[in-house]
């Protein structure tokens, strides 16, 4: 089943659903990656709010779609990781370096929003 | 095993039977005078009216003559464990309960001996008889309030993890937990578990932990604490640990846990006023653990990119 992704301003949006299967994972960093280049993302939210578990294999994959998207400058925000999923994770060692993490979509969206605003500043100093 | 009856048992309690048939009364009243004088039984006695008391007093007898002359134990043992129970709840010391069982051998011996006109092999059976339906009815009572103090002791148990670990939203996003007491790993699993929900619930964006009240933060404490906070970390809520004493810190770093990726602060002011800022800043999504670099490497890519574009447009 492929992963339904939607484009908000400058933001990529990816909402995973409970069971992805091997192959849709492998090819999600392409995907993504894609996507984010053609419409010139600058931020890259990925709901995780209906997954009831992330294994080593998926938090190592959703870490290192974030490191490949910071090579593109999109900032990566994981979302709503649910409280058991989140001590399962982090029994794993699974911490999804290079991703930051929110709440949910509304914190995501305030935070890339932020950030952005705050590139620009720079940019234009 | 205790209860395989075998023939000869059977013969031994019909002889157990018929003395305490014929010395019944006797028998009642020494055993009940001994209960007079022991205080934990007086208060008992006190307690219950007389009518009650000989009415108990004969199921008690009829559960036991069913058992002994008929074999039939299930009622007997049943009513055994619903003592057993009844003690326990009602705070009946257990030793007690062997000083009755020592006051009726005390009086049952002598009657024995007046009974079988010194019939030494009778004497000898009755009172092992005797041994054996004390043995079982003991065991059984005993099982009965072990388990009955085990759910005394397991609720109060639940009672006192519920009312220990309290979040409290100090205003809206950002939750206290104060902890006050020993950690053990149950309860440590318990507040990382309500932590980690009350984010959810109440779309906190930072947490405070107060360890004023613990009094001690081991190594084991210090990792579920570790833990808490990469899992908030990753839920996009930040935590601030504060009140850790003088001592506590010097034992963590001495055993080399130095919480290292949590952010702590001396006292709750100093928290409140961090998690303020944290609050202000909506950097919470930013402090999960091993995104502090990230952070910061962010801003150069962005710079590069607009420099980018400013170099592409200058040429």
């Amino acid at each position: 089943m492929p992963v339904p992704i939607l484009r908000q301003g400058r933001n990529l949006i990816a909402a995973l659903q409970s069971e992805l299967t091997d192959s849709t994972w492998a090819g999600l960093a392409e995907l993504l990656l894609r996507r984010a280049t053609e419409a010139r993302s600058k931020g890259l939210v990925v709901d995780v709010s209906r997954m009831e578990v992330v294994d080593s294999y998926a938090g190592r994959t959703l870490s290192n779609i974030a490191k490949m998207m910071k090579l593109r400058g999109v900032a990566t925000v994981v979302v709503g990781i649910q409280p058991d999923v989140a001590m399962a994770m982090v029994q794993l060692g699974l911490h999804l370096e290079g991703a930051q993490t929110s709440l949910d979509l509304d914190e995501a969206l305030a935070l890339l929003a932020e950030q952005h605003r705050g590139g620009h500043e720079r940019a234009q100093r | 095993m205790l209860l395989d009856i075998t023939d000869d048992d059977r013969r031994d309690f019909a002889l157990y039977w018929e003395l305490i048939e014929k010395n019944r009364d006797e028998l009642n009243a020494r055993t009940l005078a001994w209960a007079h004088n022991t205080p934990v039984f007086a208060e008992l006695l006190k307690n219950t009216p007389p009518a009650e008391m000989a009415k108990s007093q004969q199921r008690s007898l009829e559960l036991q003559r069913k058992a002994l002359l008929e074999n039939h134990w299930d009622a007997y043992l049943a009513d055994a464990r619903a003592q057993g129970s009844a003690y326990a709840k009602m705070g009946i010391d257990f030793g007690s309960w062997f000083e009755l069982l020592r006051a009726y051998r005390v009086v049952l011996a002598p009657l024995a001996v007046k009974h079988f006109q010194s019939d030494v092999d009778k004497i000898v059976r009755v009172l092992m008889a005797n041994d054996r339906i004390i043995d079982i009815a003991m065991a059984t009572i005993g099982a009965a309030y072990l388990e009955a103090k085990q759910d005394i002791i397991s609720s109060q148990s639940r009672a006192i993890r519920e009312l220990s670990t309290p979040v409290l939203q100090v205003k809206p996003r950002l939750l206290i937990l104060p902890l006050v007491g020993v950690i053990d790993t149950e309860r440590a699993r318990q507040v990382t578990e309500n932590v980690l929900h009350a984010i959810r619930a109440r779309r906190a964006r930072a947490v405070v932990i107060d360890v004023t009240g613990v009094p001690i933060v081991d190594s084991k404490v210090a990792n579920h604490l570790m833990q808490t906070v990469n899992a908030a970390g990753l839920m996009g809520a930040a935590v601030i640990v504060c009140g850790m004493s003088p001592e506590i810190a010097q034992t963590l770093v001495t055993i080399g846990a130095e919480l290292r990726g949590v952010h702590t602060t001396g006292d709750l002011e100093e928290a409140i006023e961090e998690a303020d800022l944290v609050l202000r800043a909506r950097t919470a999504a930013q402090n999960a653990i091993g995104n502090e670099l990230d952070g910061d490497s962010q801003v150069p890519l962005v710079d590069g990119g607009a420099n980018q574009v400013r170099a592409n447009g200058g040429a």
